[in-house]
């Protein structure tokens, strides 16, 4: 034994290591879990807490309610800015089981703990903070996964088939096999691969009706459990809802791919012949799986006979799972990765214990898990590593966390998080033609409709063909539902993914909307009372403006104008008051009367309480601005129909109308009718109108009452 | 009194004497506080490194350049000895390649370990859990201290400096609890570390902790003579590590900055001074009257490269430093007046100035009550009275620790003196080790003052009942 202080100093190394890992993939995995499948999921999760209801009422799901039943819990648990913490601790549990499975698996065979716990730190950080892409990510198939790693180590527990624990050990594992199938249907080798060993284990109970009922159980309790899930959508009265996403659809997606049985296995095998000439190591470890199971078969326990079976069955049932699912996305190995982990971990431990018998007990066992948690990060990289200790180093609230983020928003969707601010607030329904899950959650707005993307509606399967024989049959009646219910204020077109014509959709979005803005990236349609309220608005009362300068202004003031001649030589700081707080609708007419210099006017928003920085709307010789004293956010042509030419700086000499729309958290620039530029506001609580340059007449000044939706109450 | 009777050192005897299963719960129970203690380490370093580590920790400080300077020289050089730093912190960045990641990685993690060691020093000497708790807690807070962790983040000295610092102080105290001669062993090679670590160091151990080693080693008779012989030889040993680094820094004439910075600050403003000086062959000039209130840093180095000093800068490259060391003494009134005039600005600095790396935006704030150490001079006489109290009472039942304590408490406001008139410039960055210093030996002497009063209290009421 090595003496005490080198195992307290090597214990102190594990840890830190070990420690670390934890604490970086809580970190990198917060940001690294906002994948596609994730996002979709979190749509689905804010539409059913906005319009209640069941899951499949309020997305399209095509596996069993666990996936958005953890997510629900997630934003249960947790604030909106804070979702993604949950999900990364989440992943933290699912990888910490599927970790102790392993070591388990290295147990059972005769390994040492601490060669176990080696094992589970590789393990653990090739889920958490490997390159792969099923690793710090809760898809689907992940939580499967470790459902199936927490039904092994319940299985193979020291204590779990006592007499007083063995039925509630059935049940447990009943329903955890249960969820899984119940998840994805073709999980259900695999749960079976997993049964083995827990049906192996109850054989030496020797109270045969206490057998008997736990035999029962492991057979009874997943099939109720996977079957438990449609009753209860039909006891509900959304059965229709259910059976489409989580039948129907899968069959589509089964057979959108047009392949025959005989070529999906055709196929299936050059997959794996590629995968393993890929990834060697792996073909190394199932081959030397392999060839252990065939030699020591003989020996083995009747135990260990059944982990090494279970474990074979498992990996044969995911390649079963991946063929049959036809599509190998990269996050869907992680089906493969555990039982080929658990592989690895057998072999290990049967190595230990052949090497054990021979020479007796190793010294240095201690200091095997330190030198696993170093070889893992030599092995595998510490790119996530470094990034999950960094954002860990930087982190000092969930707030600030997302603000920092916030600020790093592109400027076309600020301009668009602006524009549905003044008609909608946070977390009301958007219509959106995509195929993107992330605009509602980077407008932090929930779908109006069920169909999340275009292509549930236009029957464009994932990897596989296009056709209407692939929309849901009563995709266009829950459409019109939805609808009805959600009555969405705006609807975003991205411009890269022009509305398709002559669909229920396009014919709801030309009988209900307007357009409001036209931009580079996306198109902006308010509802008509909506726009009609911002782009026209009610122009209220005349307004006569007042400088800063007071009577040492350059303006000349009038009531319901101003202008500011071009040899003024007043500073910017001669400002005009427009409006001493928000929520208004200042409209007018402006000419731009310049010298060389160009047009400059800057719609600015003040904050009493600093001085530090504007949020401002600035009309810049032809073109239009949002930005702040230091950024500008995003610039578009004056008007939509000219061209986009961001060199132009032509000054525009014709008078235009013009509105600067004022919510309580944002602002937006209407120019003859159109949106040009929104700003979001950063505490700012009044408007004022810089000019640089000169040369501006304003005439028709006109104060009036924001959108009724803007945030402004009454 | 013998030494081995209060001794504190009960948890191993206890351990040799449980049963074999009561002793592995025990290498368990220690086993998950090493593995907790290595998980609060780690935070602790995320929060100092924040977003910066490993590529973004750059270094500006002329002073890192110079510690980078002397590493290059590589300890096989004779010059790596007489270089313009003292060696410890030059060690470190050769060991580490001069690697600035590296380099803020590891004396990161010292100075957290230097802290657990602290901490289990804190539990080993003192006997009741209040008096425990409340130590380590303390401990914990003055290691959090943004003003102390900041400096782990820079190619300085300064993080390095108040390891060593915290390690000899520890290895004194656990001497002091159990004195052997293994013992005073490593605590006098903590403080040869501490004391090549910079040279503002060599003052308080000179006047402190040489003679104190050396009146002990003859008067104390209730110990073994080894251990009498063993502390006449660490005496020696360690006074002339001191000898060294004074001398290895006199040569490379790196003192000279000071002497400039103190005469054009310290000495000029005041005519008294001026003229004792003069009389003591400071080369008069109207050039270096105009110098007055500058350092030699001051329109660009007018005070290193003026035609006119020439001879002035001779003699503060050669007896000037005598003579100011001197003045230390003769002057040692108007000098504590100064300090105490700033000494407001001094406690009270956050260090914010040098806090490049925002370390104390991560950190938890400074701990209120000023319990991470005296932040007015209030505080620090409050603080004081409180480290006095403490040590009195220890006195009569743990005399050896109460007598240690106490000349560690003394070498600390050396320590502060000294740090303060050593140089004029960057006073604050130069009274960073002797604070953390001074912080960490008033905890130590309150806590045992707290365990005194509990140990009194538990006999009085094993007597009642």
């Amino acid at each position: 034994m090595l003496n005490r202080y080198w195992r307290r100093a090597i214990v102190f190394i594990t840890a830190f290591i070990v420690a670390a890992f934890v604490v970086a993939a809580f970190f990198d995995n917060e940001f690294r879990s906002r994948s596609w499948d994730p996002q979709q999921m979190r749509d689905y999760v804010e539409r059913t807490i906005h319009f209640g209801g069941t899951f499949y009422e309020n997305g399209l799901l095509n596996k069993g309610p666990l996936e958005p039943v953890v997510y629900r819990l997630a934003a249960a648990l947790t604030s909106w800015e804070g979702f993604w913490y949950a999900i990364s601790f989440f992943i933290l549990i699912v990888s910490g089981l599927v970790a102790w499975a392993a070591s388990r698996a290295a147990q059972v065979v005769g390994g040492h703990r601490l060669l176990g716990a080696a094992l589970g730190i590789g393990v653990f950080f090739h889920f958490t903070l490997g390159k792969a892409d099923y690793a710090g990510v809760l898809y689907s198939r992940n939580m499967i996964v470790g459902l199936l790693a927490a039904a092994w180590l319940v299985a193979l527990a020291p204590n779990a088939w006592t007499p007083e624990r063995a039925w509630r050990s059935s049940i447990v594992i009943g329903v955890l096999l249960g969820l899984a199938t119940q998840t994805l249907l073709v999980s259900a080798i695999a749960a079976v691969a997993v049964a083995l060993v827990a049906w192996s284990e109850i054989n030496d109970i020797f109270d045969d009706a206490l057998y008997r009922k736990c035999r029962r159980t492991l057979i009874a309790a997943p099939v109720l459990v996977t079957v438990a899930a449609p009753l209860y959508y039909a006891a509900r009265g959304r059965f229709d809802e259910f059976w489409s996403g989580w039948w129907t659809y899968a069959l589509y997606q089964n057979s959108g791919t047009g392949r025959s049985l005989a070529n999906q296995l055709a196929y299936g095998r050059e997959v794996i012949l590629r995968y393993y000439r890929t990834w060697p190591v792996s073909f190394v470890i199932v081959f030397a799986f392999v060839a252990v199971t065939i030699a020591l078969w003989r020996t083995l326990e009747r135990r260990e006979r059944a982990v090494h079976a279970s474990i074979s069955l498992w990996f044969v049932g995911a390649w079963v799972e991946l063929v049959l699912g036809q599509r190998y996305s990269s996050h869907y190995f992680a089906v493969l990765a555990v039982p080929t982990a658990l592989m690895a971990a057998v072999v290990v431990g049967h190595v230990y214990r052949l090497l054990q018998r021979d020479r007796g007990e190793f010294r240095s066992v201690i200091a095997w898990p330190l030198v696993a948690s170093v070889l893992t990060v030599a092995a595998w990289g510490g790119q996530h590593l470094d990034l999950g200790l960094q954002a860990a180093s930087k982190f000092t609230s969930v707030h600030q966390a997302a603000a920092a983020r916030a600020a790093n928003t592109p400027g076309n969707e600020r301009t668009v998080r602006a524009t549905l601010d003044l008609v909608s607030k946070a977390d009301d329904p958007l219509l959106t033609w995509t195929e993107f899950p992330w605009p509602y959650l980077n407008f932090r707005r929930v779908s109006a409709t069920r169909f999340i993307w275009k292509s549930f509606m236009l029957g464009q399967i994932y990897f596989g063909r296009t056709g209407p024989q692939y929309v849901l049959p009563k995709t266009w009646q829950w459409f019109a539902e939805d609808m009805r219910e959600a009555n969405p204020a705006a609807f975003l077109e991205e411009t890269a993914l022009p509305l398709t014509p002559d669909t229920p959709f396009a014919d709801y979005v030309a009988a209900n909307f307007d357009i409001a803005y036209a931009g580079p990236d996306y198109n902006i349609y308010l509802r008509h009372d909506q726009a009609a309220a911002v782009l026209r608005g009610d122009r209220g009362k005349v307004v006569t403006p007042s400088s800063a300068f007071g009577d040492t202004t350059k303006w000349k003031v009038a009531a319901g104008g101003a202008s500011l001649a071009i040899d003024s030589g007043t500073p910017v700081e001669d400002a005009l008051q427009l409006s001493s707080s928000l929520c208004n609708r200042i409209s007018g007419t402006y000419l731009a009367q310049p010298g060389a210099a160009g047009s400059f006017l800057s719609f600015r928003f003040d904050n009493p309480a600093t001085t530090a920085s504007h949020m401002r709307l600035n009309i810049v010789d032809s073109r239009a601005m949002s930005g702040s004293d230091t950024t500008v956010f995003e610039s578009v042509p004056l008007s939509s129909a000219s061209a986009d030419d961001a060199e132009s700086e032509v000054t525009d000499l014709s008078p235009h109308t013009f509105a600067v729309v004022v919510g309580s958290v944002s602002a937006a620039l209407v120019i003859d009718g159109e949106i040009r530029a929104a700003v979001r506001l950063d505490g700012e609580r009044s408007v004022s109108l810089e000019v640089r340059n000169g040369g501006v007449v304003l005439s028709d000044l006109r104060v009036g009452p924001p959108p009724p939706n803007s945030g402004c109450g009454g | 009194m013998t030494v081995t009777e209060h001794s504190d050192n009960t948890v191993a005897h206890e351990a040799d004497a449980a049963p074999a299963s009561s002793r592995r719960d025990q290498a368990l129970a220690s086993e998950i506080v090493v593995a907790f203690t290595a998980i609060a380490v780690l935070l602790f370093m995320v929060r100092v490194f924040g977003g910066m580590w490993p590529r973004n920790f750059k270094i500006f400080f002329p002073d890192s350049f110079s510690f980078l300077n002397a590493a290059r020289h590589t300890p096989f050089s004779p010059a790596f000895y007489a270089a313009e730093r003292p060696i410890a912190f030059p060690t470190l960045l050769f060991l580490l390649g001069r690697s600035t990641a590296l380099t803020i990685f590891v004396q990161t993690a010292l100075y957290a370990l230097a802290f657990v060691f602290a901490a289990r020093t804190a539990w080993m000497a003192l006997r009741h859990h209040v008096a425990r708790v409340a130590g380590i807690a303390a401990l914990c807070v003055i290691a959090l201290e943004p003003r102390f962790a900041l400096w782990n983040s820079h190619i300085l000295s300064e993080s390095i400096g108040m390891t060593l610092s915290l390690m000899s102080v520890m290895l004194w105290w656990r001497f002091s609890s159990q004195p052997t001669v293994s013992r005073l062993r490593w605590a006098s090679l903590a403080t040869i570390a501490w004391l090549t670590a910079r040279d503002s160091n060599v003052p308080p151990w000179a006047a402190v902790g040489v003679p104190a080693l050396l009146l002990a080693s003859f008067w104390w008779r209730s110990v073994d003579r080894d251990l009498r012989l063993a502390m006449r030889r660490w005496a020696a040993v360690t006074l002339v590590v001191c000898v060294g680094v004074t001398l290895t820094q006199a040569a490379n004439g790196r003192n000279r900055y000071a002497t400039l910075n103190n005469v054009g600050q310290r000495v000029l403003p005041y005519e008294n001074l001026t003229n004792w000086f003069v009389g003591q062959g400071m080369p008069m000039s109207e050039a270096l009257r105009e110098r007055t209130g500058s350092s030699s840093f001051d329109d660009q180095w007018k005070m290193l490269e003026s035609e006119d000093l020439v001879e002035f800068r001779a003699w503060a490259r050669g007896p000037g430093q005598r003579e100011m060391l001197m003045s230390y003494a003769r002057f040692a009134p108007h000098w504590v007046r100064s300090l105490k005039a700033d000494l407001p600005v001094l406690l009270a600095s956050k260090q914010a100035e040098y806090d490049a790396f925002h370390v104390a935006a991560r950190l938890p704030k400074a701990a209120s009550n000023q319990l991470g150490g005296p932040t007015t001079p209030f505080g620090l006489l409050i603080w004081t009275l409180a480290a006095v109290g403490g040590i009195a009472l220890a006195l009569r039942q743990r005399r050896v620790q109460a007598v240690v304590l106490s000349l560690l408490l003394a070498s600390t406001f050396v320590d502060l003196y000294m740090a303060y008139v050593g140089d004029s410039v960057e006073v604050q960055r130069h009274m960073v080790g002797p604070l953390s210093r001074m912080a960490i030996i008033l905890v130590m002497c309150v806590a045992i003052g707290v365990d005194s009063i509990a140990a009194a209290v538990k006999q009085r009421r094993r007597k009642v009942a």
